[in-house]
Parts: C-alpha cells; structure tokens; sequence
C-alpha cells in the first residue's frame, strides 16, 4: 500500500487547514438550504395538495413531491457528513502540523537545517576522539517507521548526528501520517458522491447508513467532546443547550441514531434525527428476509406511511431503532410544550411491528384527541422503549420470564420521563404513566425506582395482572392518583397468583385461560395484588364490561384489548376516563365500585 | 404562503395577457397555485447553492495538489451541484404543470395525471 502519495513536508506545513473548515462550513450552509427544502416541500408543498385535493392529479403530484423530499433529506443527511468529514480532515491534519512544526522549531534553534526530502543537515560538533578537532558535521536522513531499522551500535561522535536524526524521522512521522490521513478521507469522501437523478431508494438509504458510520468512525477524535451518554437526562439537557448550533448539527449529522433515542433532547430534534434513522433503519433492514427484520420494516414502513401522511396533532418521532425486538416512541402532539403529557406503555407480545404501528400508535392518537377535548394543551405517548415479552400463548409463558423485562423496562421508562420533565416548557407539567397489560407491571416497577416515576403525577393502569406491589400507596403518586381500569370480562385482570397455578400444576396456560384457574377470589393475580381490588385502594374508574370470554362466537379476548377504543364505533366509557386523568379532570371521572 | 403573495407573484409570471390572465386568476387562492408559487419559490431558493459551494472552496483549489482528499472532494461537489441542478429542473418542472392543472381544472383529471406521470416517466430514465 502507498500511502506518501508524494506528500511533502513544505506542503504539510503549507497546507491551509482553515480553508478545510471554510469548505465544511459551505456544505454545512447548503446541507441546512436542503433541509429547508425538505421543509418546504412537507409543510407548503405536500400538505396543501394532500389535505385539499382528493383527485388522480393530486396523487401524482404529490408523489412527485415526496421524491423531491425524500432528494432533500438524502442531500442533508450526505452534506452533514462531508462537512464532519472535511473538520475532522482539517482537525487531524492540525495535529501532524503541531508536530511538523515543533520538530522545525528545533531545527532551528539547533541551527540545523531541513532539507527539501526531509534529511536534516547538521554542523560539527563536540570534542575529536584523537585530536580533539570537534567532528564534522553531516545529513541525517529518516530511517523509516520507528521499530524497522535496530540501532547500529555505532554511535557517532557528533552530538548533532542525533539530534538530527531525531528531527529528522519526526519531520518524517509527520508526513508519514499525514499521508495516511489524506489516504483515509480521500476514500471516505469517494462514498459521499452524490447518486445520479432525484430517487432515493432503498439502497441509497443503506449506503447513507454506512457512510455516517464511516464519519462517525474517522471523526472520533474530532467530536472528542462526546455525547455524554452516561449522564442523567437533566445533564445532556444542558449539554445539549451549551452546544452551538454548528456542534449541534455535526452531532445530529453524525450520531442521529443516538441523538434521535437520547432523553433529556428536546422533542423537536428528536424527532428531526429520528426522521433520518427511520429512513436510515428502512435501507439497512430491507432485503433481509429474516422474520424479525421483515416484521420491524413493515412497523418501520407504516410508521413513516403516518409521518408523510400527517396528523392532527402532529407526530413527533422520539424514539427509533431496531435494537432488540425493536423500538418505536411516538407523540402525538409535541411533549415539549403540552402542558399534560401521557406516556402509554404496552404490554405482552409487543414488538415494533405493523400491528404494534397501526394499533398501538392509534391508542396514542387517540388519547391525546380525547384528552385534548378536555385541555387542548395535551399530548400522548405511544412508549416502545423496552423488550416487551413475547409469548405466543400469552400468560402461560410468563412462568419462565418472571420480571425481568419489566424491571429493565421500568429503568429506560424512568430515564425517558426524566427527560420529558428536563425538556418539557410548561412551568409545572402534568405527567401521567398509562400501563396496559404487562405495561403495566413495567410501569409499577418504573414507580418502585428511587422517588417514583420522575415528573409523573397519575398513574393508570388498564387490564392490569398486578403491577409488582400489593398497594397503590406504593406506586409513588399517593393512592388517590392511581387509575384502574378492569374489564370484567378481562380474563388477564383475573389471572391467578403464581401459587394458585402452581397448586393447578399440570393444567397448564389453557386451563386458566378458560376460566378453570381464574383467581380464587383472594384478589392475588399474577404480579400480586389485583389493582382492581378494594385491599390495592387504587381509584376504579367505569369500564365496559367486554365480550365475554367464551360466548356463541367462540373464545374471545377481546375485553382485554378495548380499554382505548373510541368512536365512531363505540362510545367508550374507558377512553374517555383515560383522557379525563390524561387532561387533568381526574374529579371528572366515572368511577366504579372496586372488586 | 399568504393569499396576497399568491396573487402577486401569479400576476408576475403570468404576464399582461388579458383573458388568459383573468383565466388564471380566478384560482388564485387555490391549492394548485399556491403549490406553483411554491415549487418556483424553492427552486429559487436552490439557486445560490453552486455560488455557496464555489465561494467554500475558493482557497482550497489551488494547493488542491498536495493532498488526494482534495481531488476527490472536487467531484464529489461536482456529483452535488448536478443533484441539485436535478432538483432545480424538476421544480421548474412542477411549477409547470402545477399551473397547467390550475388552468385546466375544469378538464378531465385523466389528463392530468398522465401528463405527471410522463414525466416522471421522463426523470427515472435521466
């Protein structure tokens, strides 16, 4: 491999490293012109067609127009990293500079001089051996890599030979590294040329994905001031507002993936990083065919069908990624500036998937429209931010899995809120933790962590099994704050304790899923005490009793999935209660006797 | 977009032609106008990227000899300013017939869509 390349030392030296920085800062500018292309495509361009035309010609133009801003998001996301990649080019090139220009320097303070190639000449000096006549003087020239050529054992009278010598393979370290740098980002900046054409496939998406590791990885030690990923989401938060708007540009450029999941960054930039992952996450899991990846596209692509189609309220992407069974955090409305925020935790078998994309966002939008009937400054968090347990039939699996999930889930749900509380605007925002299911469970081990749930004032829980704790005193918020909803057909809210099942012994899943096991009527479930019960003291508010579990139609479950479901088709006493305490107007609520 | 800047820049690019100007007018306020107003407002808005990309680099190009980092540099702007040369096409391209259908609203919609559809027929094959 050659790597010299013909580099020169008086070119090193000579090389004008602020001019680097002046051309990253020039993509920097027409990256930021395409990001504000980008923009005006969505708001001005697409959402006037979208939202007004409903004809054949709409259609084609406005796909059309997502082309052009799919063009534009690729051209930021590429422009962002040329620019990295020109600072971090400019900022290692500083470094062999420094010590180019140290070793001249001595050079000169010695009197020696450095010749064009390199060698360095020297003048006589110290004492003769025989007649005391000091030596001559000489050339030294590099002798290579440290470490290539053993030292002779000859040692030249001449004190200079070896100061020169030194001079000399340091001018040369200089150039030798320099050499390899120019080597390095030549060939990262071969892959930032821009495809052919205005289409951004799939494809490209994957290269892009690629190319910012590539920058994330040259650039290293430019962006030496990291990401302070171990801190608390109060401490990014002010990381985070001490950057300057270039700084923060670079990091979203080149760490979007980790910006875009970071609690304690506020939402809107969030969500313009999570933006780019999504597209990013699309190009690297397309053409897999393995069962999870081809289920987390179909999530990922009906996520970003919603984000191109628009909402009221709007969506923001807080969270993106295909780490684990996947993740998926989505707002609707921004959480920022609501002054009511609730973050909805699902429960058992869910998995960024397209189920988890249609239903469960829905449940989100849903509440943030319901509740924000009652306050219009409300918002709903649909929270994907842990592996939910999958188990294919159901509660029976839950044996072997115990809390583990939860408990690790409770953590990251924790931090998650601890940002909403460090970015949201309001002077004393209304926060509340929606668990449904094993949500639920995760939400209470989330209330069992240190003070409670950061920020969060009422707590609900919906076809809840036991939520780790036998009283709602005990979840952090005062009982008085604590919601449950618990369909009487809900088979989950009625599962037997674990010792009720080990005592039912080889009846297995399907036994108590029929009715034969369901809880003996002490009120111990699953995960403890049955939050419906009067010994928990939660508030139990109105809902809908549900299909039974076992009708004319066969087995039905259904009573455990409504708890969210609002009209046209049904007027659901259970999603308005949810939005009251959501809003605020928990004293509006219609209770209901506990069990 | 405001109603009255869609009526004004509408004026200036449709000229002083009489009827057809009148013709024009009376959907000044809707969508398909506003979308023309704004496809050529983005394309101006793309304009001044060669000049921003020439005047970053102005230094760099005459020590660009020195170090291969450079050269290459030299086409990836160049693959840049011919991406957003594309983009600036297509939105004169949309400007176009954003108008074309703003004149022709009373026409088959059939029409319209294969007219965009021969285009971007057009821009997959480019």
């Amino acid at each position: 491999m050659r790597i010299d390349g013909g580099l020169t030392w008086t070119a090193l030296r000579d090389l004008e490293c602020a001019e680097l920085e002046g051309a990253a800062d020039g993509w920097g500018q027409v990256g930021n012109r395409a990001d504000a292309a980008r923009d005006r495509v969505g708001t001005h361009l697409l959402n006037g067609l979208r939202d007004t035309q409903r004809s054949e010609a709409a259609e084609s133009a406005v796909a059309r127009l997502h082309q052009l801003h799919g063009n534009f998001q690729y051209a930021h996301t590429e422009c962002g990293l040329i620019r990295t990649a020109l600072n971090s080019l400019a900022h290692e090139m500083k470094a062999q500079q420094r010590v180019l220009a140290d070793a001249l320097e001595d050079a000169a303070a010695l009197t020696f001089t450095v010749h064009a190639d390199g060698s360095v000449a020297y003048p006589a000096a110290g004492e003769g051996l025989l007649d005391g006549r000091p030596p001559q003087g000489g050339t030294a020239a590099s002798s290579g890599p440290p470490g290539l050529v053993a030292p002779s054992g000859l040692i030249a009278p001449n004190p200079n030979a070896a100061r020169a010598q030194d001079i000399a393979d340091r001018v040369a370290g200089a150039v030798r590294a320099a050499a390899e740098i120019d080597w390095r980002y030549a060939g990262i900046l071969r892959r930032l040329k821009a495809e052919e054409g205005l289409k951004v496939p799939a494809s490209t998406w994957k290269d892009a994905a690629a190319d910012a590791a590539e920058v994330r990885d040259a650039a290293r030690n430019y962006l030496r001031d990291g990401i302070p990923e171990d801190a608390t989401p109060a401490e990014r938060n002010a990381w985070w507002a001490g950057l300057g708007q270039e700084q923060r540009e670079e990091y979203l450029a080149v760490y979007p993936d980790v910006i875009g999941n970071l609690d304690g960054i506020p939402a809107a930039v969030r969500d313009a990083a999570n933006r780019d992952n999504l597209q990013l996450l699309i190009g690297k899991l397309d053409g897999r065919d393995d069962s999870r990846s081809v289920a987390q596209l179909e999530g990922l692509r009906e996520i970003d069908r919603q984000l191109r189609a628009g909402s009221d309220p709007p969506m923001f992407l807080r969270g993106i990624s295909d780490e684990g069974n996947g993740r998926a955090i989505v707002s609707y409305g921004n959480p920022d500036t609501a002054r009511n925020v609730a973050a909805y935790v699902p429960g058992l078998n869910t998995s960024l998937d397209k189920e988890f994309a249609e239903g469960d966002l829905k449940r989100a939008r849903d509440t943030a429209i319901t509740a924000q009937r009652y306050d219009s400054s409300s918002a709903a968090i649909a929270w994907l931010g842990y592996d939910a347990p999958q188990a294919p039939d159901w509660f029976g699996s839950l044996a072997v899995m115990g809390d583990s999930r939860a408990e690790r889930g409770g953590a990251h749900f924790s931090s998650f809120m601890q940002g909403i509380v460090s970015t949201n605007e309001s002077e004393d925002p209304h926060l509340t933790a929606i668990g449904h299911s094993y949500g639920s469970r995760t939400v209470g081990a989330a209330a069992q962590r240190g003070e409670g749930i950061p920020g969060v004032d009422d707590i609900v829980l919906v076809g809840s099994p036991g939520v780790g704790v036998d009283r709602a005193e005990d979840l952090g918020v005062g009982k008085e704050h604590v919601f449950v909803g618990a369909a009487e057909n809900d088979v989950v809210t009625r599962l037997p304790s674990k010792q009720q099942v080990v005592l039912g012994a080889a009846a297995g899943p399907v036994a108590y899923m029929v009715g034969s096991l369901v809880d003996k009527g002490d009120g111990d479930l699953w995960f403890g005490k049955d939050p419906a019960s009067r010994a928990f003291g939660a508030q139990r508010f109105h809902v809908d009793e549900g299909p039974r579990l076992i009708s004319a139609r066969g087995l039905s479950i259904d009573a455990h999935s409504r708890y969210f479901d609002v009209g046209p088709e049904r007027d659901n006493a259970s999603a308005d209660n949810i939005a009251l305490i959501v809003s605020g107007n928990a004293h509006k609520i219609k209770s209901e006797e506990a069990r | 977009m405001s109603g009255v800047t869609g009526v004004r820049s509408l004026r200036e690019l449709a000229g002083p032609a009489g009827d057809d100007d009148r013709a024009v007018l009376r959907h000044s306020d809707g969508p398909w106008v506003r979308a023309a107003d704004g496809a050529e407002a983005l394309r101006t808005h793309l304009g001044p990227v060669p000049a921003e990309l020439a005047a970053a680099h102005k230094g760099l190009t005459a020590g660009s000899g020195a170090l291969s980092a450079l050269a290459e540099l030299g086409t990836v702007r160049a693959s840049w300013e011919r991406r957003f040369a594309a983009a600036q096409g297509e939105c004169a391209s949309l400007t176009g017939k954003f108008r074309a259908v703003a004149r022709t609203l009373g026409g088959t919609d059939e029409t319209v869509r294969s007219s965009f559809t021969s285009v971007a027929g057009r821009a997959e094959a480019r």
